[in-house]
């Protein structure tokens, strides 16, 4: 319970944080998006590359 | 009216598979370039900060992922059902892999999204909840292909899965219009202009049309390599 709770309080703090100028500051979260992104779509290709080379070699 | 890939070439040789031939190449480049005119080059979001540029792969993968992916899936496995064509099968198989994956894309992205414009994680709302259950449905359904031996069997029972799966899409569709929940309602494609500025839009569209460039390249690339492997086992049989 206590580390739940501990989560959620802590989730709260990013949603909308006031700055004095400009938007807020949430580049680390686009950063993170399109590094998952690009990883699982290479990932994949990579995957399909290997299948490819193992069913052709046999 | 059965086809295999072993039939298509001449006996004793195994089908062309390139893991990367030119079309992948292309829409490999065409989504990076999409990733950084999106990245350097698109205004950032006053409310959200750059956290809201998630939506130029997020909203992408979900239409290759959700319409495409489960169109192509539920065409193909109806249309198995009734020709009994292997490629039928082969195109539904590699709909329902390539459409996890961006399917995945979309659940894994939308949660980083929606921590810092929601505040939290992840939220049992309807349509998340509902996308959720489709992806465990095309997981259970590439589950089930691989637990049943006979391919004719095979072919049958997840073609059935397959399209009845893919019923879950245009529920999907309309929970943003059927229940109180967190996400936006059109933003694009509505009666009025589309909500977005010019050099977002601009941004948005671009990314549809290299994530699907990529999503056909992808498919194409697995439904070779299906070949390729139905072609092995039946000449190893043999």
């Amino acid at each position: 319970m206590g580390m739940w709770a501990l989560i959620a309080t802590a989730q709260d703090s990013v949603a909308y944080v006031a700055q004095r100028s400009g938007p807020p500051a949430t580049e680390t979260y686009m950063w993170a998006g399109y590094a998952i992104t690009i990883g699982v779509l290479f990932g994949y290709i990579a995957l399909m590359a290997s299948r490819i080379a193992k069913s052709k070699n046999g | 009216m059965a086809t295999s890939a072993a039939t298509i070439t001449a006996p004793g040789k195994l089908p062309e598979a390139k893991p990367i031939d030119g079309f992948l190449a292309i829409s490999i480049v065409a989504v990076l370039a999409v990733c950084v005119r999106a990245i350097w080059f698109t205004p950032v979001d006053a409310m959200l900060g750059a956290a809201q540029k998630i939506f130029y792969v997020h909203v992408p993968s979900a239409i290759a992922g959700l319409y495409v992916a489960c169109g192509l899936l539920a065409v193909s496995s109806i249309l198995y059902l009734w020709l009994k064509d292997e490629r039928l099968d082969r195109l539904a198989e590699a709909s329902a892999e390539v459409g996890l994956l961006f399917m995945g894309i979309v659940l894994v992205t939308g949660p980083i999204w929606a921590r810092t414009s929601w505040g939290t994680w992840w939220v049992w709302e309807a349509r998340i909840t509902s996308t959720l259950f489709l992806w465990l449905l095309v997981l259970g359904y590439l589950v089930l292909r691989g637990a049943v031996e006979s391919p004719e069997n095979r072919a049958r029972l997840s073609a059935v899965m397959g399209s009845l799966a893919a019923l879950l899409v245009p529920f999907i569709h309309l929970t943003v219009k059927l229940f109180r929940g967190m996400h936006p309602g059109p933003v694009v494609l509505k009666p009025e202009k589309p909500s977005l500025p010019p050099e977002m839009l601009t941004t948005f569209l671009m990314a549809i049309v290299a994530f699907m460039l990529l999503f056909f390249a992808l498919l194409r690339v697995r439904m070779r390599w299906a070949a390729l492997r139905d072609a092995r086992t039946a000449m190893e049989a043999a």
